[in-house]
């Protein structure tokens, strides 16, 4: 700050750095590569303690597959939490979708691609009640959508055992349906593919994008974008049910992928949710972030839980090197994030 | 004396429930003029700018731009008409990009289609020059992240999108409040920038010294009643404070005070001494 | 339950279910139920003790307050808890039968999954598992998992294949639940070790007993539900009336389901028996 008082008001321009300079630095100034650098630590470190099957392509599956399933969930919440915003909802829609389509063609046996078009389309529903209620009534979402995670959780589990006695329903995916969902190429799930495309979408989505530059104005002081014009309400809504989709397409996945599902399933995707985005470096209040650092973060979050199993010791620490890990990422995301608005300044002068 | 003023209220008047915010208020402000809008904390500025900006519509009076009788529905009616607020706070989203926030709302794009996308490389590089031609020669990166910047830049940062994106009345609430001299100085000289630009500017203030440096015209309101008006040399530095003081007011306290030194009722103590009575 | 609902109710009784919202906090919430129960004032309450730490004392208050109280699916202490009997089978037995099945059937180096790390149900399956599979000349590891992925097939997927990996000696997977079959069946399958690695588990479901025809599960442990549930409302409610009741315990189960007897079960599951 004190370097900017002292420069006067009219300055000739100092010279730019050379391009290849400014590449560099600006790779280290960008908010997933301290993500990145702690990733390949640990991957460094599990490579070291663990048996070579670890990085074998089966070793390897193991936590990708899940950190694919994370990270379809991640990247809208991410998203949302870029934009200010918490879906705690995202567990039971979860439950919600794979529970609808396990009793669609398991109970009721109906036809599953409708039953995929219903999940879908109600899954959306709730994300679309959740930003209506958010942006109308202008409570934290944290409440709100805690509120309709809550109702669904009952309305799923009172609903499956009403309708077939049970709150758990089996059901068996055709052919097509499975490749589409839980086909495997040599050890690796088809989810993989998902999550590339949401990635990809994503991130073009961020930053080459006006709804991009919203979603990151909103987060970050949403009065601000509201007097430049930005539908913040809407965009808001907007997120709200895509986060809804993805909660869902996971829920899909998993019935058909383990035919069919328990009304228990998916709550811990809401905190693994969060927890990944934030060790991707997406900054829990809001306006800051990338989708390359949640997808980073899930597969950082995975590769320690799974890690863990090949290291042969004692899982039941599991959650509590999630939780150092959690903090530690906290930490130096801030310090990274400090030092990205300082370089403003310092390359000026 | 037959220019039509860019922006003109006419005997308006905001009542909240039981509060009445402006009572009676008319001015107007002409192209290339600067009006400096003067104060205490709940006389009722925010309010007067907000009804010149459409957050509020009038409850009785009315409002005029460039002759023409206008009622607002929303800041974006009046963002049409070019008539741009600068908030004191908020106006830059610290986080972002400097080429982000200032076309945030109004991005640039390239391709069609599916393949539209948001121009960065040109929001940077047009966000630059349109500081560079304000004299914000200080921010040379464009991709560099607003919160980097100081209270001064930021302000301009602000103007300049304002006056980019057509600005014809720029209304600007107390944006040296929370900066220190020399920042201060800066958002002074973007107003005078401003104006020679043709722009009307609305400078809402309660520092007497920068409404003063920079103002055309004055007005003083008094709990929502316009109390003065001048133009430029029509009062003194003194007579404008002691308005600004509420006249009378001041000097009854600078009365209290000196009969309270005088008669000795305050203990002095010098500084590191224990108070002690 | 159903069945058993309708004879209370044609002898004019009426029988009120109690269930979990989830399992994440189980003993606690064992306990708030229990109590909730017992508030309630029932005449007859069949009830499992699953955790006698946080339940024992809500079972003695019931009983205290001339509840009969009927222990059904886990009720090591009934005796101790004042039940007056005591319909099912210890978890204990469950685990012995499946490290003896497995040990019988050739799969000698066992690993338990167990998803539910803390609560006395699962470690006692894993526990008998580990008598008769040492006992048998095998080898025995435990698999826990962290609570949470009891509710996420993914994890416990993942985690089984990569155990498989890297202990590729490993030749028998026990789980304690149908939701965890299915996830193992998955994993031993994308560990590409379908026809190697034997999966034994714990209840029915469609999908077990699917594996088990088309010989993509070696077999499950049915603790017969139907009978424990039947039973124990019934037997509470006869000693009620009219006073009379069978010798006490009322063993159901162990009864090992394989690909001898699965279609005959699922005949039974389709009509909610088993
Ligand atoms: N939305 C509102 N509802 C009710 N009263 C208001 C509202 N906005 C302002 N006021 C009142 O109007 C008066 C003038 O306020 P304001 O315009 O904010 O003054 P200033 O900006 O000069 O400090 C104050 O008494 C304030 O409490
Ligand atoms: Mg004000």
């Amino acid at each position: 700050m004190a370097t900017t008082l002292e420069t006067p008001m009219f300055e000739k321009p100092t010279v730019k750095p050379s391009r290849w300079k400014r590449g560099i630095s600006n790779l280290a100034y960008r908010p997933e590569f301290s993500v990145l650098i702690g990733f390949l630590a640990i991957y460094m470190f599990f490579l070291l303690t663990t048996q070579p099957v670890f990085h074998s392509l089966a070793g390897t599956s193991t936590w990708v597959d899940p950190a694919a399933e994370l990270g379809i969930v991640a990247i809208p919440v991410g998203f949302l939490m870029i934009a200010g915003e918490f879906d705690l909802s995202v567990g039971s829609v979860l439950a919600f979708s794979s529970m609808f389509l396990a009793a669609w063609v398991g109970y009721f046996h109906y036809n599953i691609w409708l039953g995929l078009v219903l999940a879908f389309i109600l899954s959306a529903l709730v994300g679309l009640i959740n930003g209506i209620l958010v942006t109308r009534t202008r409570l934290p979402s944290f409440i709100v959508t805690l509120g309709t995670q809550l109702v669904l959780t009952g309305v799923t589990l009172g609903g499956s055992t009403l309708i077939t006695g049970s709150s758990s329903i089996d059901m068996t995916a055709t052919a097509p349906v499975r490749a589409l969902f839980s086909s495997n190429w040599n050890q690796f799930n088809v989810s993989i593919l998902w999550l590339a495309a949401i990635a990809i979408l994503g991130h073009h989505i961020l930053t080459n994008t006006r709804m991009g530059n919203w979603i990151t104005a909103i987060g970050g002081d949403i009065e601000t974008a509201n007097r430049a014009g930005v539908l913040t309400s809407r965009v808001r809504i907007g997120l709200f049910v895509t986060t809804s989709l993805a909660a869902a397409l996971v829920g899909v996945i998993q019935a058909v992928e383990y035919n069919g599902s328990a009304a228990s399933n998916g709550q811990v995707y809401v905190f693994n949710a969060i927890i990944a985005v934030v060790i991707g470096g997406i900054l829990l209040t809001g306006g800051f972030g990338t989708i390359i650092g949640a997808v980073l973060g899930a597969m950082t979050y995975q590769l320690v839980t799974q890690g863990i199993y090949f290291t042969g010791w004692d899982t039941d620490w599991s959650n509590a090197l999630i939780g150092g890990l959690l903090l530690v990422a906290v930490v130096s995301n801030n310090w990274f994030r400090k030092a990205a608005v300082a370089r403003g300044v310092k390359k000026g002068s | 004396m037959t220019t039509i003023p860019v922006l003109e209220l006419k005997s308006v008047s905001k009542n909240f429930v039981g509060v009445s915010a402006l009572k009676d208020v008319s001015l107007r402000v002409n192209e290339g003029e600067v009006l400096c809008l003067l104060g205490d904390n709940g006389a009722g500025k925010s309010t007067l700018i907000k009804v010149l900006s459409g957050v509020h519509q009038p409850t009785t009076g009315d409002l005029f731009v460039n002759g023409e009788r206008h009622s607002f529905a929303g800041p974006h009616e009046a963002l049409q008409v070019g008539i741009a607020t600068v908030h004191q706070t908020g106006g830059t989203v610290p986080l972002m990009s400097v080429g982000r926030n200032f076309f945030l709302g109004e991005e640039p794009t390239k391709g069609r289609g599916i393949f539209r996308h948001f121009d960065r490389k040109l929001a940077e590089q047009v966000a630059l020059e349109e500081l560079r031609s304000l004299g914000i020669t200080n921010v040379n990166d464009g991709s560099a992240l607003v919160g980097g910047m100081s209270g001064g830049e930021r302000q301009a940062l602000s103007i300049a999108r304002a006056m980019y994106f057509g600005a014809k009345v720029l209304i600007l609430d107390e944006p040296t409040a929370a900066l220190g001299v020399k920042e201060a100085s800066k958002v002074l000289h973007l107003v005078a920038r401003a104006q020679m630009r043709g722009v009307a500017v609305v400078f809402v203030t309660h520092n007497v010294h920068h409404a003063l440096a920079v103002g055309d015209h004055f007005a003083v309101l008094i709990r929502g009643t316009m109390a003065d008006e001048w133009s430029k040399g029509e009062r003194t530095r003194e007579q404008v404070l002691d308005l600004m003081a509420g006249g009378e007011a001041m000097g009854d306290l600078e009365d209290e005070l000196r009969e309270i030194r005088t008669s000795g009722s305050l203990v002095s103590r010098k500084v590191g001494e224990k108070y002690v009575k | 339950m159903d069945a058993a609902a309708a004879s209370i109710k044609s002898l004019g009784g009426s029988v009120q279910w109690y269930g979990f919202q989830n399992y994440n906090n189980f003993c606690p919430d064992a306990g708030t139920l229990t109590k909730t129960i017992a508030a309630s004032n029932p005449t007859v309450a069949v009830i499992p003790n699953w955790c006698p730490t946080t339940q024992t004392q809500y079972i003695k208050a019931m009983e205290k307050a001339g509840t009969i109280v009927v222990e059904d699916n886990n009720g090591a202490t009934w005796k101790a808890d004042g039940a007056v009997t005591y319909v099912g089978e210890s978890n204990y037995a469950v685990g012995l039968k499946a490290g003896s099945t497995f040990i019988a059937d050739g799969y000698k180096h066992e690993v338990c999954v167990n998803t539910l790390p803390g609560t006395i149900t699962a470690e006692q399956v894993c526990a008998g598992e580990k008598k008769t599979t040492l006992a048998g000349g095998g080898t025995f590891k435990e698999l826990d998992l962290p609570s949470s992925a009891h509710d996420n097939p993914s994890a416990v997927e993942a985690a089984v294949k990569g155990f498989l990996l890297s202990n590729p000696s490993v030749n028998a997977v026990m789980t304690i639940g149908p939701g965890d079959a299915d996830a193992a069946a998955a994993g031993i399958a994308s560990a590409g070790k379908t026809s190697s690695v034997g999966l034994g588990s714990w209840d029915l479901s469609t999908n077990i007993l699917n594996r088990i025809i088309s010989g993509k599960q070696l077999f499950t442990i049915d603790q017969e539900p139907y009978l424990q549930g039947y039973y124990g409302v019934m037997v509470g409610f006869q000693y009620a009336k009219y006073g009379i009741i069978p010798s006490a315990p009322i063993p159901t189960g162990p009864n090992v389901v394989n690909k001898s007897n699965a279609a005959q079960a699922k005949a039974g599951a389709a009509i909610a028996v088993r």
